[in-house]
């Protein structure tokens, strides 16, 4: 687990030395529906663009009213941290991450740009199409930026690479189904930002050693199961807090956290069409949940299946998709009786105040003395 | 000493009816906000004691004070208490508790002790964070919501306003009642926002719309009301589709004692608010000296 | 400085505005009570098709939050409030906070019902919030809801890549028809399609001239009117060829205004473009700037009619493509109709566009009319409104276009509307520009 987490903690320089061994690009990206298999088919390494929480000096200038995570995004590129980028992809969706993916290109004219449309309707029986007829396109801009052809060959082993990933992290949460979890909510987050940054064939291997050593820990103490809905967030302090508490998140409705590594892509002749439908199945985001609901049944779906007692929503201020999603998300959990609690995220956690929120979740669901001692393995 | 039109005035109180060495168990609650703190000790479950003082930037030695506010007029010492249980934002402070309780259950139990078991809706107005809390009708709390993430420090504010404006803060409440009629509130995002807003109104020497002291003070409690509303609005509905029914209502903290924001929250949800005889701020302390 | 005094008189197209204004109401209220009208939220905007319903009343939440702001603080501020309580986020587009809370509370601001809507075609617009709008109303009861697609793309255009783009909106756009048809049992008229879509690039052409009309000193009308008249002529969709007389009319008038110097604001010596809608909720400030001779000639949102724009080489803004329909295109079947309201893809919105609409169009935009400065409010509420504002003022003081950023909430949305700290600032910067109030 160490591994992973420098790796997380030092996804900079990550990405630099992968560079630097492979000779290869890097490319960023913003969004979750980023088709980062043609990317990978060319030999680029995909790395999603993830906020940090620091000071932000620099971004006023070009910004107003963004979430913090995007204005930290730009404040990254402007300071230099990802000098090593060599282009940056817009996958359709928030619009402040396409804010921040022009304002980048504003700043830093040098870099590569791409914008891919993804529809916001993404079950309309065309969006398929559009959507393969989109991808057709970016695979002939990749190439033409590599200097490389794709080949459906490359393309199979970008799928299976991509696939591979998604089945062991899978694994991983279903290891968080067990009444006893042998993972905590904080690792298994670690774990799913870390394959966003990382070469996930070398991922892969890591998962593949890491997870029967997983299996043969010792499970982790009883407590308060919890949910949490909401905001992508790039840090674990959150899961942190409630693991402190004596809780643990055992499941999450997240952009970057379970919906990324929900569905496979099903493989077929057709491979950008097979790209096509695994975007447009996976779970909605809340931007993309804009016609007939999916998200309800999917939230009250990992609910059940994780066996959580409770949920966290916790909505990134001045976050608009999620803002507007709200009423659904409380109506879906006050029909079924289930105990939540919403707040606002920002740059910071605050963290007295946002312990005294979780701890009365805590002590509603489970009335007691909350815990103070820190989660642990014993 | 220049006057502090922000503090509220400090108390302590023993009880005369009951005799604490005779008590078979006794338990304590402290709780340790921002802006005030408050111990409470409880004699075989009657209030024998209690005080609320102002925090300070010492958390510390606000918890050692509040305690002793109690202890030294009593002649009782920490070794006397059985149990005693620490809340609030400075609960980690409290050296000499046995345990940390969550401020939400804390807060419910004090407000069925002081206003009756019937209580379903609790209003806690603190310096911090605003709290509104839903409880079924036995003893477990169903819901509960804390102010939005633009809109803390709502008691606070109040008191810097006081400063600013030079009005005590046990006036400010009654004089924006005065208005013969609430004009429009100045921003209800948050007080960052409401505090310049209101001072402007004053620089301008009280433009056509609000043109008294006591019109801007409306609208400026106002605004703090409405802001609050929207916290105790979010609580899960008691009837599905009828927003409007809270059940019995009861105001705890510091702004409970500002009648300009309880009488404009009980106009705007049609509800009368239940009475106590004690300091609305006791809820906490008290509710973690019945869990303790 | 210019010290010319022009003439300036009320223009006479207001009184008709008034009654296609009242006349739209009218035919909602009658849509709620008919058993044979349908009401349905939608993007009044870009939905041409229909016109091809009889009876069918499309209603955006836009106008309504705009209206409701402009009529009464308070009314609007606790349709807010229902909202917010049922947690649609309070830092969201007060329209949709006003309009959606409205129906929670089961009331108009005139204490009358609330017109339910029987279905929801939100086409996405280039918004967050566009894009989601309208699920309040089907979250509250299950009402039918289809969709559509706001496509875009970066760079240089690219018919190759739009195909697709085109082929996707025109059949979600058969669809949506298609299913109207199967669950209300209406038949679609395509004769009335077809004939709506031909009179479009005609009233193209009329705002079209409007704006560059506007361009000239003194400017015939001032933002205030013009957005009214946008709304209003938005309005009557549902009649294209009022619509078409209604447009034709008001570039009448104000052609002739500006043929004799009629002046929207007879002091003018100051010109200032906007960003965005107008703050309905404080209208009032148009009035406080022309204590100083300024005059608003608008924003690209309220010339978006014209659609888009480019500075030529006489220094006069022209259009950067023809009219979106070409007018001798044969038009026989509903498909036809449809892809004819479909040629391009992606349609430059302000929000959601390439580098050349947010940035270069409008630096375009503020030298096509003369401005001398911009206001660029940044609105919390509402992504659309906000974004892109700080680059395009860097981008007009690069050209010298002095700008003045206020915040506020959102242009349907009061609450953190400090009118004197706002006043203070547009004191503070014409001053600053060498302006002093007129007596």
């Amino acid at each position: 687990m160490e591994r992973f987490r420098s790796i997380l903690e030092n996804f900079h320089t990550y990405a630099e030395n992968w560079k630097k061994r492979s000779g290869g690009r890097v490319l960023g990206y913003y969004e979750p529906y980023m088709p980062e298999e043609i990317a990978y088919a060319a030999n680029i390494l995909p790395v999603r663009i993830m906020s940090r929480h620091a000071a932000d000096d620099v971004t006023d200038r070009q910004m107003y009213g963004n979430c913090y995570c995007t204005r930290d995004m730009l404040r990254q590129f402007i300071n230099g941290d990802y000098a090593y980028v060599d282009g940056l992809v817009n996958t359709e969706g928030c619009q402040w991450l396409y804010n921040a993916f022009q304002t980048t290109l504003n700043s830093k004219p040098e870099l590569y740009g791409y914008y891919l449309f993804m529809p916001d309707y993404p079950d309309g029986r065309t969006s398929k199409d559009v959507l393969r007829s989109e991808l057709d396109i970016f695979k002939c801009r990749m190439e033409e930026w590599t200097g490389r052809e794709i080949s459906n060959d490359d393309l199979d082993r970008a799928i299976d690479v991509y696939n591979e990933n998604r089945r062991l992290l899978r694994r991983i949460y279903e290891l968080r189904r067990a009444d006893h979890s042998v993972i905590s909510g904080s690792e298994a987050m670690e774990l799913v930002l870390t394959s966003q940054i990382m070469d996930k064939s070398e991922m892969n291997e890591m998962l593949k050693a890491f997870i029967p050593e997983l299996e043969t820990r010792k499970p982790l103490s009883d407590g308060v199961r919890l949910m949490l809905i909401g905001s992508e967030t790039y840090d674990v302090a959150l899961e942190k807090l409630v693991e402190s508490l004596g809780a643990n998140i055992v499941i999450d409705e997240l952009d970057n956290g379970s919906s990324y590594i929900w569905n496979e892509t099903i493989p077929q002749k057709d491979r950008l069409m097979a790209l096509s439908l695994r975007c447009l199945g996976r779970p909605h985001s809340a931007l993309k949940d804009s016609v007939w609901r999916r998200r309800p049944d999917h939230i009250y779906r990992l609910y059940e299946d994780f066996q959580a007692d409770g949920a966290i929503i916790a909505k990134q201020i001045y976050c608009h998709p999620h803002g507007t999603d709200m009423y659904m998300v409380w109506k879906l959990l006050r029909e079924r009786n289930i105990p939540y609690h919403t707040f606002e995220r920002d740059s910071t956690l605050p963290y007295e105040e946002t312990r005294q929120r979780i701890a009365a979740l805590i002590g509603m669901i489970e009335p007691g003395i909350t815990r103070l001692s820190g989660w642990s393995n014993s | 000493m220049a006057q502090e039109y922000w503090k509220w005035p400090e108390s302590d109180r023993l009880s005369e009816d009951v005799d604490w060495r005779k008590a078979k168990k006794i338990v304590a609650g402290v709780d340790i906000g921002t802006t005030g703190s408050q111990a409470a000790v409880f004699c075989d479950g009657a209030l024998y004691g209690s005080a609320n003082i102002s925090t300070g930037y010492d958390f510390k030695a606000a918890a050692d004070c509040v305690m002793s506010r109690i202890l030294e007029p009593a002649g009782m010492s920490l070794n006397d208490i059985e149990s005693i249980a620490a809340t609030g934002f400075g609960a980690g402070n409290v050296s000499y508790a046995s345990k940390a309780l969550d401020e939400v259950r804390c807060v419910a139990k004090g407000a069925r002790f002081m206003f009756g078991p019937n209580v379903t809706t609790v209003v806690d107005l603190g310096g911090q964070t605003t709290k509104a809390i839903r409880l079924y009708d036995w003893d477990r709390v169903r819901d509960f919501t804390f102010n939005d993430k633009c809109a803390t420090g709502m008691g606070r504010n109040i008191e810097l306003m006081a400063d600013i404006l030079q009005i005590p803060i046990t006036e400010i409440g009654e004089k924006s009642l005065m208005a013969e009629k609430d004009p429009e509130p100045v921003s209800t995002t948050c007080y960052s926002f409401a505090n310049p807003e209101t001072v402007g109104l004053f620089t301008q020497g009280f433009k056509e719309e609000h043109y008294s002291e006591n019109d801007v003070l409306a609208s400026y409690i106002f605004a703090v009301s409405w802001r609050i509303l929207g916290t105790i609005g979010k609580l899960q509905p008691l009837d599905p589709g009828d927003f409007t029914v809270y059940g019995e209502l009861a105001f705890t903290g510091g702004l409970a004692k500002n009648i300009g924001i309880t009488k404009r929250l009980e106009r705007e949800l049609y509800k009368t608010a239940l009475t106590s005889e004690y300091d609305p701020q006791l809820a906490g302390a008290i509710g973690a000296a019945l869990l303790a | 400085m210019n010290n010319q005094i022009w003439e300036t008189r009320p223009l006479e197209i207001w009184e008709r505005a008034k009654e296609l204004r009242a006349k739209w109401q009218k035919s909602i209220d009658e849509s709620a009570a008919s058993e044979n009208a349908l009401l349905a939220h939608g993007n009044a905007g870009r939905l041409d098709w229909s016109v091809g319903f009889t009876g069918l009343n499309i209603i955006e939440d836009n106008p309504v939050g705009a209206m409701l702001a402009n009529k009464s603080d308070e009314f609007s501020r606790k349709c807010r409030m229902a909202a917010e309580i049922r947690g649609w986020g309070r830092e969201l587009c007060g329209y949709v906070n006003n309009c959606w809370g409205s129906m929670f509370l089961g009331r108009q601001s005139d204490g009358s019902e609330f017109p339910m809507r029987e279905m929801s075609v939100p086409f996405p617009d280039p918004c967050d919030q566009h894009t989601k709008r309208g699920q309040q109303c089907m979250d509250l009861s299950p009402i039918p809801r289809w969709g559509s697609d706001f496509t875009m793309y970066l760079g240089p255009r690219d018919p190759e890549r739009e195909k697709a783009m085109i082929e996707h909106k025109v059949y979600c756009t058969l669809h949506v028809i298609n299913e109207i048809e199967r669950v209300f049992g209406r038949e679609f008229d395509d004769e009335k399609l077809i004939a709506a879509i031909g009179l479009r690039p005609q009233i193209e052409i009329y705002a079209r001239e409007i704006t560059q009309l506007m361009t000239n000193i003194p400017s015939p009308i001032g933002q205030k009117d013009l957005n009214s008249f946008y709304t209003v002529g938005m309005l009557t969709k549902v009649d294209p060829e009022e619509t078409l007389d209604f447009w034709r009319s008001l570039r009448d008038e104000i052609k002739w205004r500006v043929d004799n110097k009629i002046a929207a604001v007879g002091t003018e010596r100051y010109r200032w473009m906007e960003a965005h809608p107008s703050p309905w909720h404080y209208l009032k400030y148009y009035r406080y700037m022309e204590k100083y001779g300024a005059v608003c000639i608008g924003s690209q949102y309220t010339h978006m009619m014209a659609g888009t724009l480019e500075l030529k080489e006489d220094g006069r803004l022209g259009p950067t493509d023809e009219p979106r329909l070409p007018k001798d295109r044969s038009i026989r079947t509903r498909e036809d109709a449809l892809r004819a309201t479909m040629l391009q893809a992606r349609i430059p919105c302000g929000f959601k566009a390439d580098e050349y609409f947010r940035v270069t169009a409008i630096t375009d935009f503020a030298k096509g009319f003369h401005v001398n400065g911009a206001i660029m409010p940044l609105w919390r509420g509402g992504v659309g409104c906000t974004l892109t504002r700080k680059e395009q003022a860097l981008r007009l003081n690069e050209i010298g276009v002095n700008t003045l950023h206020y915040e506020g909430s959102q242009p349907g949305d009061r609450t953190d509307m400090d009118e004197h700290h706002f006043l203070d600032q547009l004191d503070m910067w014409m001053e600053n520009q060498g302006l002093r109030m007129l007596d």
